[in-house]
């Protein structure tokens, strides 16, 4: 088969992993004879019809898998062409799109190639080609097929800037409904492995197994799971994995299936809205049982879940501007890292006025709820659930037609 | 109104800005010679670029006030915002005058001006770091053309002469008409001197078409979002990239 095809092929089998990013790990590129560094915020070197960044060629090694997970689109009793690259193929691919700045470096997965084992094995083949042989300092990403053994993962750490174990989805039953033979300890007991080999390296002064952190993946309405659950498992996931990224993906329908849901179109409004809590989580020290609760079990479509949370805690606001402290002004709408950060800076010198706010670029139609700048609210403003929660409805909902905002996690390098 | 002129490089606008603090007329605007039409009611002044001023003044930012300071006037001085110069100047006399403290006081509306074109400058760049293509000419050299609005090439070579640090390229920048060149032990900036804009004739690269294919084979049909992907990469980048042409 010709390598154009071969790569028409498992390309298109590997786009529906979300995780194309680049970042978290930094090295310059010291060696006299080698190719690549690596940027600590990732590098986007193109964008799909799609709106998604592309950082890195993302390629299965083959798409002719054992396994016969329902969801799949490479399931092994579906009636698709089949291809697989040599690992010699895989590598020179990458060092001749690096050169051309088309990519950041590899992200590299499979289907189950007769074993885990087996597949682990063809992986670390293809990643020691392009370390050892070819001297490629770009970034790697690769996956760890779940059910490989310990040395495998052990092996291929070395070699990467990032490992990730998809969940696919966020509970057992579903796992045991749409994956039967994928066990949860299959996922859980690698990622405990990479864990491990993270916290081990932690201590030495020079980190070099996987420096850029796991992911993971889950599909968002395939099966009845709630947002609730489902950021529920991110926030454990972050805790005792130290997880870098949790991606979220809608789940499209690749494959007819009694047990899948008939959907007519992928939840991309909510799949934003997950990202967009999951940053909550990670930078703005919001936990899951604060922006959802028993009585809630999934995000608001209309509000952000910002501005969501701030309606139904009004009592927690309004936040003065000039003394609140780094956290604080981090839960108001309207102002994310940078102009918290760009305020805390600003104030040292100057008192801070409505003025000045709408110059740094604080986004004012939402901020102007929630504050106050040296004792007062914005004028003709009202301080009142109701009135705050409908002036938002309506100013996000003329957005919505304005703003392609959905699938913004394509951003995420 | 008095204005100083420069020949658009780093070190010119620097020669200016420090012959700013020395004169006593105080200029108007600090700007680049080739982008101005010279009026009748203005007075101009031009200032060769000056190696030791230049070197003073930045020394002076990096030592008086902070490195930040040095970082933020040298990104400034690549800008294309045509009163660049003059916002170093305004930038500069606050903090010599106030102090360290003043490096981020962004409510002063002469710092807050500085970091926005600091702001723009690093926008574009950072961007062309993804966008920017190098083509295989002949065995061995790697060639990039692009159209930046900032004078982009310096950065741009600081980053390449790292990750392609045993490829030979030439970055070149078609709006100032001037190239770097890395020569796999250090990167130098040329004017660029073709018989014609567009003589070098690029052989059609197999890579090229690897990569489209990719590109298409990548991009999710039912997520089509055309909107989305010209927010993340407006047209102007697009000119010289393989998967637009």
């Amino acid at each position: 088969m010709e390598l154009l095809e071969k790569l028409a092929i498992l390309a298109d089998a590997a786009k529906y992993d979300v995780a194309c990013t680049s970042s978290g790990a930094k090295r310059s590129n010291t060696a006299d004879d080698t190719l690549g560094n690596a940027v600590r915020g990732g590098i986007c070197h193109s964008f799909t019809a799609d709106g998604r960044c592309v950082s890195l060629l993302k390629i299965l090694l083959s798409n002719n898998c054992a396994y016969n997970c329902e969801y799949c689109v490479n399931r092994k009793s579906n009636d698709i062409k089949r291809a697989a690259f040599t690992p010699r193929e895989a590598a020179y691919l990458t060092m001749e799109f690096y050169k051309r700045n088309y990519i950041e470096g590899l992200f590299l997965s499979s289907a189950v190639i007769g074993s885990p084992d087996n597949t682990m094995e063809l992986i670390i083949k293809t990643v020691k080609l392009l370390r050892e042989d070819l001297g490629f300092n770009g970034y790697i990403h690769i996956k760890a097929i779940p059910g490989t053994d310990r040395k495998l993962i052990e092996k291929a750490g070395n070699l990467v800037d990032r490992m990730s174990v998809n969940v696919e989805l966020p509970s057992r039953k579903s796992l045991l409904l749409l994956a039967p033979e994928k066990k949860p300890e299959d996922v859980f007991r690698p990622m405990k492995l990479i864990y491990e080999g993270i916290s081990e390296e932690g201590k030495a002064v020079k980190r070099r197994f996987v420096p850029a952190g796991q992911s993971t993946q889950m599909i968002i309405g395939a099966t009845p799971d709630t947002d609730h659950d489902i950021l529920g498992l991110s926030e454990k996931l972050y805790g005792s994995y130290k997880l870098k990224r949790v991606f979220y993906s809608a789940y499209i329908p690749v494959v007819q299936s009694s047990k899948l849901p008939v959907v007519i179109r992928p939840e991309l409004r909510r799949e934003h809205r997950l990202y967009q809590a999951d940053w909550l989580l990670r930078f703005y020290g919001f936990k899951v049982n604060e922006l959802l609760d028993a009585r809630s079990r999934d995000l608001n479509m209309d509000l952000d879940p910002k501005c969501d949370w701030a309606i139904r805690n009004l009592s927690f606001f309004p936040v003065e501007v000039n003394t609140a402290d780094y956290l604080e002004l981090l839960r108001v709408p309207g102002i994310g890292i940078n102009s918290a950060r760009k305020i805390i800076q600003a104030r040292r010198t100057h008192r801070l006025d409505f003025d000045n706010l709408k110059k740094m670029r604080v986004v004012m139609k939402r901020a102007k709820y929630f504050i106050t700048c040296n004792g007062r609210m914005q004028k003709g403003l009202r301080f009142e659930q109701e009135y705050v929660k409908t002036s938002l409805l309506l100013s996000e909902n003329s957005l919505y037609e304005q703003l392609s905002i959905f699938g913004d996690h394509g951003n995420g390098v | 109104m008095l204005i100083f002129l420069h020949d658009g490089s780093s070190e010119g606008v620097f020669t200016c800005v420090y012959n700013a603090f020395e004169s006593k007329d105080k200029p108007g605007q600090i700007l680049n010679a080739d982008m101005t039409s010279q009026n009748l009611l203005d007075s101009y002044v031009y200032f060769a670029p000056d190696h030791k001023k230049a070197d003073q003044l930045y020394k002076a930012a990096g030592c008086r006030i902070s490195s930040a300071a040095q970082d933020l006037i040298y990104t400034v001085s690549l800008s294309c915002e045509p009163d660049a110069g003059g916002s170093i100047f305004n930038y500069l006399d606050i903090c010599f005058k106030k102090g360290t403290g003043y490096v981020f006081a962004y409510g002063e509306e002469a710092i807050l001006k500085a970091w926005q074109i600091r702001n723009n400058v690093m926008t574009e760049y950072h961007r062309y770091l993804g966008f920017l293509r190098f083509k295989k000419i002949g065995q061995e050299v790697y060639y990039a053309p692009y159209e930046p609005r900032n004078n982009l090439n310096l950065l741009l070579a600081e980053h390449f002469s790292d990750r392609m640090k045993n490829e030979k390229w030439i970055i070149h920048d078609k709006t100032r008409n001037k190239a770097v060149i890395y020569d796999l032990e250090k990167y130098f900036e040329v004017p660029f001197i073709g018989r014609d804009k567009d003589s070098i004739l690029l052989e059609d690269d197999r890579f090229e078409k690897l990569w489209k294919e990719f590109l298409e084979s990548v991009t999710i049909s039912e997520r089509t979002n055309y909107r989305l992907q010209l927010n993340n990469m407006p047209k102007r980048y697009r000119k010289y990239m393989t998967e637009s042409i």
